[in-house]
């Protein structure tokens, strides 16, 4: 999350005033980062393009009506792309509901590039087992333990109490673990 | 196998999918400032004051092509007016007077004696 929250703030409010250089500044600061919320959460690069495109143009909407002090730019900008995130898995769980006799299509992930093979398959294990989570505990945990947000910040994204969200990440963390059980050789570690 | 132990495995498994940045697609870039230039409010406060005095005023250059064209159609009417009007003209400037017949030709007293 963005840390200097007056500095987005100042920005949204020059794009406002007409200044593109502004919208410049913002996007190099904030678009990384909503691409790579959605990207964690959906596991689909074209996805993950579609919730970047759309959050930051309701950014770009709710410039000139912003009110500075009332909420940080990134964190108003984090729930949205959270949402549209949301939605978005909603939308394709339907259609592969409807589309049962299709042929799956293969992911389309387009991970960055992990420094090593062992790396790569700590990332894959982790994403497999992730996918195995309910919902709101998988967004808990990647929201709390990949972003790194705080438990206030996550607890404004997703609309829930701050106890509610450390339940959910303590729960997914032991899902995860549960999951993961079996992989311990394959990941590098020695059973105890 | 204890919790601390699962913690510290979970841990080095999220930061290697912290490592693990997924880039942002070429192109991507482009078209987030394609949308702020599309979106881009009007910089109210670089206009001249005249012009936002003009724009507030007569709602701009949509409100002065009103007002054009509704002087234009008067004048028009001031110096061709339509045969069924009356000559402003003549009225203004002494011209000869004018009579309108209401009745178009009828005979007052016809009517009233219909009338009964």
């Amino acid at each position: 999350m963005s840390s200097n929250k007056d500095q987005d703030a100042e920005l949204l409010a020059g794009y406002a005033s007409g200044d593109m250089a502004a919208a410049r500044a913002l996007t190099a600061r904030l678009s990384p980062m909503v691409y790579r919320l959605a990207f964690r959460l959906l596991q689909d690069g074209s996805l993950a393009e579609d919730v970047t495109q759309d959050a930051m143009l309701r950014l770009w909407r709710i410039a000139p009506d912003w009110r500075s002090g009332e909420a940080k730019v990134s964190t108003w900008l984090y729930s949205v792309a959270f949402n549209l995130s949301r939605d978005r898995m909603r939308q394709a769980r339907r259609r592969a509901a409807q589309a049962l006799d299709d042929v799956a299509e293969p992911a389309d992930p387009t991970p960055g590039a992990a420094a090593s093979l062992q790396s790569r398959q700590q990332v894959d294990a982790l994403q497999e087992a992730l996918a195995e989570l309910p919902e709101r505990q998988r967004q808990a945990v990647v929201l709390r333990h990949i972003e790194e947000l705080s438990n206030p910040e996550i607890a404004e994204i997703m609309g829930i109490t701050v106890e509610a969200v450390e339940s959910l990440t303590a729960r997914g963390k032991r899902g995860l673990a549960k999951a993961l059980k079996g992989r311990r050789e394959e990941l590098g570690y020695e059973d105890v | 196998m204890k919790m601390s132990e699962d913690d510290r495995e979970l841990e080095a498994l999220f930061k290697a999918a912290r490592d693990d940045m997924p880039e942002m697609p070429a192109g991507l870039e482009a078209r987030l400032l394609a949308d702020a230039q599309a979106a881009l409010p009007v910089r109210r406060d670089a206009e001249p004051g005249w012009r936002r005095w003009f724009d507030d005023l007569l709602m701009g250059w949509y409100g002065l092509g009103g007002l054009a064209a509704a002087s234009a159609a008067g004048i028009w009417l001031g110096f061709a007016p339509p045969a069924a009007l009356p000559d402003a003209g003549a009225y203004l400037f002494g011209g000869n007077d004018t009579s309108v017949d209401l009745f178009a030709g009828e005979d007052m007293a016809m009517i009233l004696a219909e009338e009964g």
